[in-house]
């Protein structure tokens, strides 16, 4: 019995969702708005959850089946007969598309019913489910999608979704009068565009290289090209298969940096948390911002094939694209865990924590470690779902506070500010448990999701020897304890203590359809890493109690061609290590539980206050460590020093560097200079930030073309008329050579 | 008899009289004269093509009354459209039409 | 010299015929009847008659005024009824989102209809007219009127303006176009498209200079770099109404001639008139979608969006040079366009509280919440214009480019790859007013039932060939023109 006709209400439910919410929605709420809220709220989350049990029967209908790929095909799309071209609308069911879409449902399922009690009283409330619906709709077709046109599809769409939803509140303006969330949507968008112009070229050129953009199709043609190793015929020229594969990777590798927030493109992300919070649990950690990984992995035969490539068809000569998807990973990571340190709103710590775990699985998939990166990319679905909405609660709790006070002179209290915050342990019971559990989990505290998840990525980078698996596993482990302890530092600086601010001493715990949903995360976070388990002992065939270990791995293999064809010995995939490493798993607890306690020591308890509050990190250390000698040295040099490096992590490579100087500097003044220059517009309203303060770079650069656009007859005349004495120039010399 | 390079260069240099007539009159009249003698050259070419290449069909003949025809609707059109602005504006220079730019 | 009477089918130029014969009618009920009502509901009688008789004639070539021994003055294959169900279909939706706005801003008058109608014909003798001079007949059918129509708001010096600008330039590259025709008649003895493809050489320098003429006159009624100056000025001056008919209809039946004449005259020079197209796409899409980045009012930025689409579907023209299947996809696109383009600018229509008035960016702030169903239908088409799957734009940019590549013009793929991802900036730059802005506007929404199913139709439209493209690709398809038939003609 299999359920894959189903298949398309994993579409349709959600669209219901839309059509119901962004068109009727907006009267229900208007005429009542508790029981609209209800009604508008609770049917987007029934929508999500139909589609999560059609995700459900998918998986049952595929274990019936014997983990065969089925694709259900839904309607023609884009036809060409006579060059043989053909992609229809189709969905792929296999393990890892259903994988990614229990996650996305699932996790997406618990944000809703989170997101009614959240968005509680918004005037856009409807507006909101619409947005998140939409979203599930896209981000299903992205996986499911049969063909890379139709990911690209949804690569678009989620791109869309995540614009829309971070300006949510877009009229918010900060006391600075910057209109932050317009700007971070904005800049999403635009960076987003980047890679997007990577994934159209990677698209054409494997439309081009294997005449189809069918998953099944393109990796087959790839493989006897492979198995060939005949050169094919680009553009009129004989192009090595080995370099093709290499740029289309590459190009990939870019989409795949915008969208899951990788150097150079991860800017965005950290400002993407500006929207509301459901959204930053949804898109920006859970989901969406996993669809570079995704890419990776199902497009993993490619790229084991480029790392087969040799000689001149490497990357600038040096470096295959599955290792420079390794370092890029590996150094965004670390890059992001050093500068989360310096975070003080409890969301940008999240951001950065999320950009850092990311590097993480792109790391693994560089490393050929297709399953581990799956593996973390659910348990991270998990706890940092849990951990931004658990967030959410404490602003929520630390709202409540501040109205509680009546206290209005004080208007720049801000609420992410974790300095204002403290004690909360006492006062929000429940958030505090699982924030702490999902804290725990992502620093990889045995026996927590993250800690198997980040070991099995660890052990795979250690076990593999040469290349750039060593700098992957060094980078990988500082990133670790840089892990455990920003969470450590944010732990102390929220939940332990005593509390900063009269807020925070009157914070109150948030309403059950909010932490609900925590609880339900919270235990996929501590029994997640169940779910891929390695073997403890040597003789692993034995499966105690039945009880099957590498679950996952047994699950995804189905779908992950490269380890058939490495079985085969046609490719040579790098191994990952199916007994637990002890010495990975052991150095890894110890530098974690260090870490988590050194932050506890140095993030010292300040009753006093507020705002004003210098940086925490420069507190006196609790009382023992004061009566050491070494507290003089301590405090003198290590704290300083510490705080100058990762204050000039953050501000010069981060800010000045990627903000200021390649986002701005680069990208974006030479755009305005580029669109000066051809351009002729005197007066332009300072309404857009493209616009905004080039007038006098307009004046200057646009030179000729503004006098040629001068509104008058005669040098448009004159624009005509040099026109043909041009095209009578060219066919002259067309016809004569 | 004349050869018949001797139209083409007459007709060739009507035309340029005409091009340089719409991109350096200012007047909106004189810019539609120019356009005129552009046409004009076109109906000497087209007979001229006539006479010397085809002579037993009639057709580039046929074609310069087609020309003058359109020529004429098209005289009419801009007249009326110059007159329509002369009324708002008391001018007919091409050079004041400058609210849409850029 | 006997002469002979030509050989006349009526029935093949019906189309023709109706949309004429009705524009003449309403000149003469003019006299007699001064209610508005009559005249819209006649003119779109007479379109959609036209429309059927049109698609009555597909699967079918004729060809028509057959002088003795001659090829057919005006012929009617599957391109012309495609091509001529395009503008048909945009002269429906002209007068579909028309209705209230003529109403409103005082511009209802019998002569928008019947100067629409007499450009609609020549729009259709375009695509099928077999004779070059019958071509500059049709340019000068389509555009006349069109000049009339753009300073059609006289109380307006913003559109007076832009009419007389357009009839100058029009008028001078109709000259040079014409001039272009007299050219080629020299260098071949003939006028007929067949005839000439018969007797070119490809060396002749006459009709070298010729063919560039010819370039020019369509290149600027396509609104193509570096002829493409009046477009934004006019865009921007004339009546929204016919902007958006012109934004269709003249660049459609623009294209529907290039098309014609190049392929089916031209063969011979195709290297070097290829190569010019090329270039001229390249430039169009840059400074089309460069320019446009900077501009603050809708409908001059729609301009500007409109060289860049010229810039795509030259493309298509380009890669039509080395094989006939590109023609195909520039006609899926000419149909997205048409959707794509009247939805946009029906939305526009229905912002514009008083003539020439909210048609500026700022307008457009906070249209999210004063009217979600018009700025949802808004996100679609600049969705669509952008070429974001999975709308119409998509798909047809998506054919057009891979042709681009069968053709080997993977340059120009990539430019045009870039620069959509350029024109993102300036179409979301909508959606981002629209969605992230609060407004202060407080004028009405005017979207009466008319512009309702008209931007319904554009929307099902638009998305209809985003998710069902291929059937549409296969009638394209089979739309492509077959040069070989027509040769048979004589």
């Amino acid at each position: 019995m299999n359920a894959f006709g189903l298949a398309p209400l994993l579409l349709i439910f959600p669209v219901i969702g839309v059509l119901f919410n962004g068109l009727v929605g907006r009267k229900f709420v208007e005429a009542d708005r508790e029981i609209g809220e209800k009604w508008t709220g609770w049917f987007g989350t029934i929508m999500a959850f139909s589609a999560f049990a059609v995700a459900v029967s998918l998986f049952f209908s595929l274990q019936a089946n014997g983990h065969h790929a089925e694709v259900v095909h839904l309607f023609d799309w884009i036809n060409i007969p006579s060059a043989g071209f053909h992609v229809p609308w189709a969905m792929r069911i296999d393990t890892l598309s259903v994988t990614m879409m229990l996650v996305v449902t699932g996790v997406g399922s618990l944000i809703h019913i989170y997101a009614i009690g959240y968005m509680h009283g918004d005037k856009d409330f409807s507006r909101f489910f619409a947005y998140l619906n939409l979203f599930l709709f896209f981000m299903l077709i992205l996986v499911s999608g049969s063909s890379y046109l139709m990911l690209f599809v949804g690569w678009e769409g989620v791109g869309l979704c995540s614009f829309l939803l971070i300006g949510f509140w877009f009229s918010f303006v900060d006391k600075n009068g910057v209109w932050k969330n317009a700007n971070a949507a904005r800049k999403a968008f635009v960076v987003n565009r980047i890679g997007d112009f990577g994934i159209v070229l990677a698209v054409i050129l494997t439309f081009w290289a294997f005449g189809s953009l069918e998953f099944d199709v393109v990796f087959e043609t790839a493989l006897e090209m492979f198995k060939s190793k005949e050169p094919l015929l680009l553009f009129g020229q004989e192009v090595a298969f080995g370099s093709v594969v290499t740029a289309i990777t590459a190009l990939f590798l870019l989409g795949a940096t915008g969208k899951s927030a990788q150097i150079p493109l991860y800017v965005w992300l950290p400002d993407a948390m500006a929207g509301p919070t459901p959204v930053s649990a949804l898109i920006h950690a859970a989901t969406m911002v996993t669809s570079g990984i995704y890419l990776i992995v199902r497009s993993n035969t490619l790229f084991e094939m480029a790392r087969l490539s040799v000689g001149s068809e490497l990357l600038f000569g040096v470096i295959s694209t599955p290792d420079l998807v390794a370092l890029v990973g590996a150094s965004t990571a670390l890059l992001a865990g050093l500068i989360a340190f310096t975070q003080f709103d409890i969301k940008g710590v999240l951001a950065y924590s999320t950009v850092s775990q990311l590097g993480f699985m792109i790391a693994a998939v560089g490393m050929g470690a297709y399953v581990a990166g799956m593996f973390h990319l659910m348990m991270h679905a998990f706890f940092k779902a849990l951990l931004f909405m658990s967030a959410g609660s404490v602003i929520h709790g630390m709202e409540h506070g501040h109205h509680h006070l009546h206290d209005h002179d004080d208007d720049d209290f801000d609420p992410q500010d974790m300095r204002t915050m403290g004690g909360l342990r006492n006062r929000m019971n429940i958030t505090s448990v699982v924030y702490i559990i999902g804290a725990l989990a992502l620093a990889g505290i045995v026996p927590l999701a993250g800690f198997w998840s980040k070991d099995e990525i660890l052990a795979h980078a250690s076990a593999n020897d040469g290349g750039i698996f060593t700098a992957v596993y060094v980078m990988l482990v500082i990133a670790a304890i840089s892990t455990a302890f920003y969470m450590g530092r944010q732990l102390k600086m929220v939940f332990f203590g005593e509390p900063r601010h009269a807020a925070a001493a009157h914070a109150e715990e948030s309403s059950n359809l909010m932490t609900y949903p925590l609880i339900a995360l919270a235990a996929l976070a501590i029994v997640g890493g169940l779910a891929n388990l390695p073997h403890f002992a040597a003789e692993h065939g034995a499966e105690a109690g039945g009880f099957s270990y590498l679950a996952l791995e047994h699950w995804l293999e189905h779908s992950l061609h490269a380890f058939e064809l490495t079985e085969e010995h046609v490719l040579h995939m790098p191994h990952t290590p199916i007994q637990i490493q002890w010495s990975v798993a052991i150095i890894s607890t110890i530098l974690a539980v260090g870490s988590i306690s050194l932050a506890f020591f140095v993030i010292y308890k300040d009753t006093s206050k507020a705002n004003s509050a210098p940086d925490p990190l420069q507190k006196t250390p609790i009382w023992w460590t004061s009566v050491l000698p070494l507290n003089t040295l301590y405090m003198d040099y290590f704290i300083p020093a510490f705080n100058r490096m990762a204050k000039w992590v953050a501000i010069s490579l981060d800010w000045v560097f990627w903000h200021d100087f390649v986002h701005n500097r680069l990208v974006r003044d030479m755009f305005v200079t580029f669109a000066a220059f051809t351009s002729s517009v005197l007066d332009q309203k300072g309404v857009d930030g493209i616009v905004n303060g080039v007038a006098s770079t307009t004046r200057r650069l646009s030179g000729f073309l503004r006098q040629t656009e001068s509104g008058y007859v005669r040098s448009y005349a004159l624009s005509i008329f040099m026109g043909a004495v041009l095209l009578v120039i060219y066919f002259m010399f067309a016809t004569a050579g | 008899m004349i050869p018949m390079s001797w139209y083409l260069i007459f007709s060739a240099a009507l035309f340029a009289i005409g091009l340089y007539g719409v991109m350096a009159r200012r007047n909106a009249i004189a810019i539609l004269m120019s356009v005129e003698l552009l046409l004009n050259a076109v109906n000497i070419n087209l007979v001229t093509f006539w006479r010397y290449r085809t002579p037993d069909r009639s057709v580039g003949l046929a074609w310069a009354v087609f020309v003058l025809a359109v020529a004429a609707a098209e005289a009419a059109v801009g007249l009326a459209l110059i007159i329509s602005v002369y009324r708002n504006r008391d001018s007919v220079i091409a050079e004041e039409l400058d609210l849409l730019r850029n | 010299m006997d002469f002979q009477p030509p050989i006349i089918n009526l029935l093949i130029v019906a189309p023709l015929l109706i949309t004429m014969g009705a524009g003449l009618f309403l000149m003469l009920l003019n006299i007699f009847c001064k209610r508005d009502g009559v005249y819209y509901w006649l003119t779109l009688a007479a379109i959609a008659a036209a429309l059927v008789q049109n698609v009555a004639m597909w699967g079918h070539e004729y060809g028509t005024f057959i002088a003795r021994g001659s090829y057919p003055m005006v012929v009617s294959d599957n391109f012309s009824v495609f091509l001529n169900s395009i503008l048909l279909l945009s002269g429906i939706g002209t007068l579909l989102i028309s209705r209230n706005y003529l109403h409103r801003t005082k511009l209802e008058r019998p002569e928008f209809y019947m100067l629409m109608l007499f450009s609609l014909s020549g729009m259709m003798m375009m695509g099928m007219a077999n004779d070059l001079i019958l071509v500059f007949v049709a340019l000068e059918l389509l555009s006349i009127p069109l000049y009339i129509m753009a300073g059609l708001a006289v109380s307006r010096d913003d559109s007076k303006e832009s009419a007389m600008k357009y009839f100058l330039l029009g008028a001078f590259s109709s000259g040079i176009f014409v001039y272009g025709i007299a050219l080629i008649y020299g260098a071949t003895g003939a006028t007929a498209l067949p005839a000439v493809y018969a007797v070119l050489e490809a060396g002749s320098p006459l009709a070298m200079a010729g063919t560039a003429f010819l370039m020019v006159g369509f290149a600027f009624k396509i609104g193509a770099v570096p002829f493409h100056m009046w477009t934004p000025d006019v865009y921007e001056g004339a009546p929204t109404v016919v902007t958006a008919f012109m934004s269709v209809g003249a660049k459609v039946a623009g294209f529907a001639a290039l098309l014609r004449v190049f392929t089916v005259a031209l063969p011979a020079m195709s290297d070097a008139w290829m190569g010019a197209l090329a270039l001229i796409a390249a430039l169009t899409l840059i400074i089309g979608n460069v320019v446009a980045l900077m501009q603050t009012n809708i409908k001059r930025m729609l301009g500007y969006s409109s060289i860049a689409h010229a810039g795509y579907l030259l493309i298509g023209v380009a890669a039509a040079g080395q094989h006939s299947e590109a023609v195909g996809s520039v006609l899926l696109y000419m149909l997205a366009y048409l959707f794509t383009t009247m939805g946009a600018f029906g939305v526009v229509i229905a912002l514009e509280h008083k003539l020439g008035e909210g048609i500026m960016l700022e307008d457009y702030k906070g249209l999210a919440k004063r009217n979600p169903w018009l700025s949802a239908a808004m996100l679609v088409f600049m969705l669509s214009l952008t070429g974001v799957p999975p709308t119409g734009g998509f798909s047809g940019k998506f054919y057009i480019f891979r042709s681009a590549v069968e053709a080997n013009l993977w340059w120009l793929a990539i430019i045009a790859i870039m620069t959509s991802v350029v024109s993102g900036y300036y179409y979301l730059r909508v959606v981002f007013y629209m969605y992230m802005f609060d407004g202060d506007r407080t004028e009405p929404v005017y979207a009466g039932t008319a512009l309702k199913t008209g931007l319904l139709i554009a929307l099902v439209g638009t998305l209809w060939l985003g998710f069902f493209p291929a059937g549409w690709f296969e009638l394209a398809y089979k739309a492509v023109i077959g040069t070989t038939q027509l040769l048979a003609g004589g």
